[in-house]
């Protein structure tokens, strides 16, 4: 086990390459001049000279080192004119772009792996800032769904599979597999139209996660939670309840395989109740699968959350990239791009690891 | 044993049956959504059906060609362009209209700003406007600019099951070659020399680069014009570059005396990957890429279908593994059987139904994902109208419920039939979840 753990963990480092390399390719082949895009945000609107013009794009693009390669190495024709062009030459390069926006050059920039994701075109801000304002409101959406998912899905999937064909089983796997197949954004914008339509019932605010007017300035984190609730509710049934479906099928179904194992037949035999069967040793061994999906739910309430925050004007991540999206601001979903990408990996990274834990049986190579 | 399996039975039959039935209706919502999908240009369109003008006969709903020529009364060449003229205010002799005269994102200015179901509508037809009738309203209400509700989700049928159909026709090809790789050679069936093999990756790889890519930029049409990329002379040039590197180094080992073999593990190789594409959020992936490349729904496929094969390819690869070991598959080994052939007449057919089980499955999943990304106006052209479209243009005003209803029930009715479809598929295979 020790060994599965460590290659385990050693498989971490490829995929963090995957990420990074994909998001740099996403990153240079952003349309757009990234150059002309800073200086159209931080121009005054005065005239500028054309040579000066030159020298402060060649500055710039000197500054954000686009002047250099793009990679360590580089395949090439030996020539461009002739049949030269139809022969192939390599040549490598220690300093270029890729190594820069890893690790930085030391005086402008400190590369990702420091957190520095590089300025946005619009506000000419760090990206680092904006992402660590709106990453705490993604998480504490993402780990409450998660945690409200586990406990209504747990009992529910219990429940299901210890009545197997009842009318509860019946019912509830119906209202599950309908709710399964409602599109997210649509069950939002009913909900928004529902509860937090002035026509309608006015029973929730429509956007934001804070009262309009700020909370005030001497509350704690538990006021503010508190002033926060009517905000949260709507958009975190909406996160919830995609994934609180898909447990509780897994729930029933990894029951129903453990409920027809051996041992709870000895502890039947033995005489113990059927309360004890089921929440004590049917739930423990059951409960390894459920738990283990955590890497599937999250990539998925991660990527839902786009969608869910955009409705709901949240200010997380996912709302970040849809807006930088619509104004073109490259450098801010190329950061959420690989925030999210390293917190999927981790995510599995942690659920592998919990496998290992409950069922020391695994190998890699499986 | 015995008496559980009969009451196991006799639970099992009405449950069954209920099943059966669902399944029905699913099957028939699919075979009407995708009639309507197909024929939605001559269900809902507002160039009618047929039109008798000017002693011409023309079809303009049918009509491929968009326009006629004809000469008017002074006997001067004119031309009817189709898409631009006013069918209503038209002098026709003769005309039979589409079921539904209205085409999707078309605003008509006298039912603007958000008509509903129920409200007056009115109708104007050569230059006279009157109270609509029934044939003449729109059913399912309008949008701001009066846009008909109907035809859009009759419209937005085609693009969605487009979408869904070709995209995962993509990822079906993609997932099933990939899976099927690593589950039928696994880790320990291919024997590669090791000087053929560093040879292929470290001068074939680069070489499959250039001569598939890098050389392309030559052929290139001029700047501004889009890329002409020719996938096949990428094929062509890494299979050439990575095979005749792998049999140069493996010969020039020999000749040093270097002959040291080993597994290709091909069935790590495509997990470990599969594992890799994963641990990037889906949906983050695709709005990114939607986002830098140009909206279309050409577009949209490939992005769809390049980062949906996992699924695919996971359960082939589980089945393959399994269907690998079996008696027919040793047996077809043991008398001489081409792998190739074994492959595909032997080991295929058997994963064929897992395969379409996820198929399925995905067509209903990239729905939704077309239909997310239309919602936020990403990736689709603004001209387009879809489902997620028409949802959108309903966020802006609550007040327009049938804006936010009809297309989502649409999109919900759709998935779940194919959900349907889909689970009746895997537990077709799955006996014991019966």
């Amino acid at each position: 086990m020790r060994s599965y753990l460590l290659r385990r963990i050693l498989f971490f480092i490829p995929t963090l390459l995957v990420i990074s390399l994909a998001s740099f390719v996403i990153l240079i082949n952003s349309p757009g001049d990234p150059v002309e895009r800073m200086m159209q945000a931080g121009g005054t609107g005065e005239l500028i000279p054309s040579s000066l013009l030159k020298n402060q794009r060649a500055e710039i693009r000197h500054r954000l080192g686009l002047d250099l390669p793009v990679f360590y190495f580089d395949i090439h024709s030996v020539n461009d004119e002739g049949l030269a062009k139809y022969i192939p030459a390599i040549s490598f390069h220690l300093t270029n772009q890729f190594h820069r926006w890893l690790f930085g050059d030391g005086i402008n920039s400190k590369g990702i792996v420091r957190g520095d994701f590089g300025s946005s075109y619009l506000s000419q801000q760090p990206v680092s800032g904006l992402i660590s304002d709106r990453i705490g409101w993604s998480l504490f959406f993402t780990l409450t769904s998660i945690i409200f998912a586990y406990l209504i899905s747990v009992p529910l999937g219990i429940k299901a599979a210890a009545n197997k064909n009842s009318a509860f089983d019946k019912s509830s796997s119906t209202i599950l597999f309908i709710l399964y197949s409602l599109p997210a954004f649509w069950v939002a914008t009913l909900l928004l139209m529902t509860f937090a339509n002035p026509d309608v019932l006015h029973i929730f605010p429509a956007s934001g996660v804070k009262p309009v007017a700020g909370y005030p300035a001497d509350a704690n984190f538990f006021q503010r939670l508190y002033l926060s609730i009517p905000h949260l509710i709507l958009p975190t049934i909406c996160y919830t309840y995609s994934s609180l479906t898909f447990l509780s099928r897994l729930m029933r179904n990894a029951m129903f395989e453990i409920l027809d194992s051996d041992f709870i037949r000895t502890a039947r035999a033995k005489g113990l109740n059927e309360e004890k069967v089921l929440w004590k040793h049917a739930l423990k061994n059951s409960l390894f699968p459920v738990i283990t999906v955590f890497a599937h739910v999250f990539p998925a309430i991660i990527g839902g959350s786009v969608i869910i925050e955009s409705i709901f004007t949240i200010p997380g991540m996912g709302n970040a990239i849809y807006q930088s999206i619509t104004t073109q601001d490259y450098p801010v979903v190329v950061a959420v791009f690989t925030i999210t990408g390293l917190l999927t990996a981790i995510g599995y990274l942690v659920s592998d690891i919990l496998y290992a834990w409950v069922d020391p049986r695994i190998s890699f190579s499986k | 044993m015995v008496k559980e399996n009969n009451n196991e039975r006799i639970g099992v039959f009405p449950k069954q049956l209920a099943k059966r039935k669902t399944f029905r209706l699913a099957k028939y919502f699919i075979v009407l959504i995708s009639f309507t999908a197909i024929f939605a240009g001559w269900i809902c369109n507002e160039k009618p059906l047929y039109v008798k003008y000017n002693g011409l006969n023309l079809f303009p709903a049918l009509s491929l060609k968009g326009y006629t020529e004809y000469s008017d009364d002074k006997g001067s060449p004119k031309r009817l362009i189709y898409s631009s003229v006013n069918w209503r205010d038209l002098q026709k002799e003769k005309v039979i209209w589409c079921p539904v005269i209205f085409s999707p994102g078309k605003s008509d200015w006298s039912n603007a700003q958000y008509k509903s179901p129920f409200d007056l509508q009115t109708y104007s037809e050569n230059g006279a406007e009157t109270v609509a009738d029934y044939k003449k309203r729109h059913w399912l209400g309008t949008t701001k600019t009066g846009a008909d509700v109907f035809s859009g989700i009759i419209h937005g049928a085609r693009t969605s099951l487009t979408i869904g159909i070709f995209s995962m026709a993509i990822a079906g090809l993609l997932g099933i070659f990939l899976g099927a790789m690593a589950g039928f050679f696994g880790d320990h069936k291919v024997v590669v020399s090791k000087s053929g093999l560093y040879s292929s990756i470290l001068l074939g790889l680069p070489l499959s680069y250039f001569y598939g890519i890098y050389i392309q930029r030559f052929d290139m049409a001029m700047p501004g014009e889009p890329i002409s990329f020719s996938a096949l002379q990428l094929i062509l040039a890494s299979a050439c570059s990575i095979y005749g590197t792998y049999v140069a180094g493996k010969y020039s080992g020999q000749l040093i005396n270097f002959k040291k073999t080993s597994f290709l593990q091909i069935d790590q190789l495509i997990s470990r990957g599969i594992e890799i594409f994963n641990s990037i959020p889906r949906i983050v992936l695709v709005i990114t890429l939607s986002a830098l490349s140009r909206p279309s729904i050409y577009n949209l496929i490939l992005i769809i279908g390049f980062t949906s094969w996992t699924e695919i390819a996971r359960l082939v690869r589980a089945e393959m593994l399994k269907v690998r070991t079996s008696e027919f598959i040793l047996s077809a080994e043991a008398s001489g059987i081409k792998t190739v052939r074994q492959i595909f007449l032997h080991a295929l057919p058997n994963v064929a139904i897992p395969a379409i089980t996820a198929i399925t499955l995905g067509v209903a999943s990239a729905i939704l994902i077309e239909s997310s990304l239309s919602f936020l106006g990403i990736g689709v052209p603004a001209d387009v109208v879809t489902w997620g479209s028409l949802l959108n243009e309903g966020r802006q005003n609550f007040s327009a419920w049938w804006l936010v209803v009809f297309p989502g029930i649409a999109i919900f009715t759709t998935v779940t039939s194919i959900n349907i479809l889909g689970d009746a598929f895997s537990e077709s295979i799955d006996v014991t979840k019966r």
